[in-house]
């Protein structure tokens, strides 16, 4: 499997057993998973997410398993520096943690870069659910309609959305082909299959939100999804694939 | 053995997962052999009458004669109402049709001394009081309580079996606010599977003190038991945790 929705580094409200790059490596491959994009979870507070990307790199360089995925906050100078010196074939923003909406200006000019650069746009809609945020910490989610009005804006930017709630996903994946989603956060009862009869398995992604998650909820979601092997595969692997790994 | 101890069946919004069979159906898949009935909370609202909590219960039983070696059931009370209505539905739904305890929700803070002619009943009677509790920084309900209301409701009733459910929504606070007060159970159901939390809460409370629920159907069997199975714990304590305390604490077959 393909884990598209996984970090690495520390978090003020938990502490991770996975807090090197060998156990992270270990309990994936324990779980399933063979290939894991990886992003900094300092970045979300950090001032400057690169400093993060430059550590998570240096962390990850022995683990063909664990690729890097940079975060950027378009706000800052040194996002165009930051795309254009990665080899990442995808981007990450906070938009919540780092303070600034989708549609603003600096949004723009950074996705005419990723259209031109080829590169898909992952959107951290959320980490933690808003309701057990530090009271004097709340980070408000990314609002659905605007990664919506982004993805009809830019139809050939493919944007994948982590950690979006199960209405959320039905939502934002009817609304545009070009919007996908892990399934980190979407649960109901029989999950997948009531998905899958509003969504395409096409826009949809294996995330397990490790280490913030219990992997094995992820694992167990696909493992007893009433879904065709077919399906699963997509969902779990070729997706992920045709996305970020060609 | 795997006993959900807190699932939700619905009327209303859910139509497709009306049918009772295919619930259960999804729960054998996962190996579970019991389902804790707690009533649909949402449907009428944060505080439901005499006559929506009557219709809320007489689904239970009706659910619970069709299915008596599959599905538990428990008694929704809305506490705001008349003392003496909500006796009598004890009355009816535990001691004549076999219910294992009663539900709460977010109707009475559990502070409130209108509490406490219904806890006693429940003590007396010896059966559970699931009582609905989150720390929640954002979208409290009025009358919502916290796992620091729980733990002024089992010192007020010590003699009483609580079970706090949301261990995730509740946290680590939530696990020390309970910590010294034994007659108090918490559940793992609801919310997202945070990692590490049940270590947390075998750690500090130990593991008899901890059910497995899912908090079907608005949750997934599958992410549900992903973290118990996922958590870093003994097989002895997962066992407990997955079915054993549930099945001494409702005195189940």
């Amino acid at each position: 499997m393909i884990d598209v929705n996984v970090s690495f580094g520390n978090w003020p409200f938990q502490y991770f057993s996975q807090d090197t790059p060998a156990k992270l490596s270990k309990h994936l491959k324990k779980n399933g998973i063979d290939r894991a994009l990886v992003s900094s979870s300092e970045a979300a507070f950090f001032p400057d997410p690169d400093v993060c990307n430059k550590k998570l790199e240096a962390s990850l360089k022995n683990f063909k398993d664990l690729i890097p995925v940079p975060a950027v906050n378009p706000l800052l100078e040194n996002w165009e520096n930051i795309i254009d010196e990665s080899n990442s074939k995808t981007v990450k923003i906070f938009p919540g943690y780092h303070n600034y909406s989708l549609s603003s200006e600096c949004v723009e000019k950074m996705i005419e870069k990723l259209l031109k650069n080829k590169m898909p746009l992952m959107i951290q809609m959320r980490i933690e659910d808003e309701r057990s945020h530090h009271p004097l910490c709340r980070i408000p989610p990314v609002p659905a309609d605007d990664v919506i009005k982004l993805s009809l804006k830019y139809p050939n930017l493919p944007i994948i959305c982590l950690c979006a709630y199960f209405a959320e996903t039905v939502k934002l994946l009817k609304a545009s082909p070009n919007i996908y989603a892990d399934i980190s956060f979407a649960e109901t009862t029989n999950f997948l299959a009531r998905l899958l009869r509003d969504v395409p398995a096409e826009q949809l992604l294996f995330g397990s939100h490790t280490p913030f998650l219990y992997t094995k909820a992820a694992v167990m979601k696909i493992e007893y999804a009433e879904a065709g092997t077919d399906i699963v595969e997509k969902i779990t692997k070729t997706n992920a694939e045709k996305l970020f790994l060609n | 053995m795997i006993i959900d101890s807190h699932t939700h069946y619905p009327f209303g919004e859910f139509k497709e997962m009306k049918n009772i069979v295919e619930i259960i159906r999804l729960a054998r898949k996962f190996g579970i052999s019991k389902l804790c009935l707690l009533g649909d909370v949402f449907h009428y609202g944060s505080y439901p009458n005499e006559e929506q909590i009557k219709e809320t219960n007489d689904l239970t039983i009706e659910l619970t004669r069709k299915h008596p070696d599959f599905l538990v059931g428990f008694c929704y009370l809305n506490a705001s109402n008349d003392t003496d209505f909500c006796l009598r539905e004890i009355e009816r739904c535990v001691v004549q049709n076999g219910f294992k305890g009663v539900k709460f929700e977010i109707s009475l803070n559990c502070r409130s001394r209108k509490m406490d002619a219904i806890m006693k009943k429940v003590t007396e009677l010896g059966c559970v009081a699931f009582h609905h509790t989150w720390y929640k920084s954002t979208g409290k309900h009025e009358e919502e309580s916290d796992p620091s209301d729980i733990a002024d409701l089992a010192a007020r009733f010590p003699d009483a079996k609580i079970v706090m459910p949301h261990l995730a929504g509740c946290g680590m606070r939530g696990v020390l606010d309970i910590m010294k007060h034994k007659n108090v159970y918490i559940d793992t159901s609801g919310a997202q599977p945070v990692s590490g939390i049940i270590e947390y809460a075998v750690e500090k409370l130990g593991a008899d003190r901890i059910l497995y629920g899912s908090d079907v159907v608005g949750r997934d069997f599958s992410a549900q038991l992903g973290r118990i199975y996922g958590a870093g714990i003994s097989e002895k304590d997962r066992k407990k945790i997955l079915g054993l305390n549930a099945q001494k604490l409702f005195k189940l077959n």
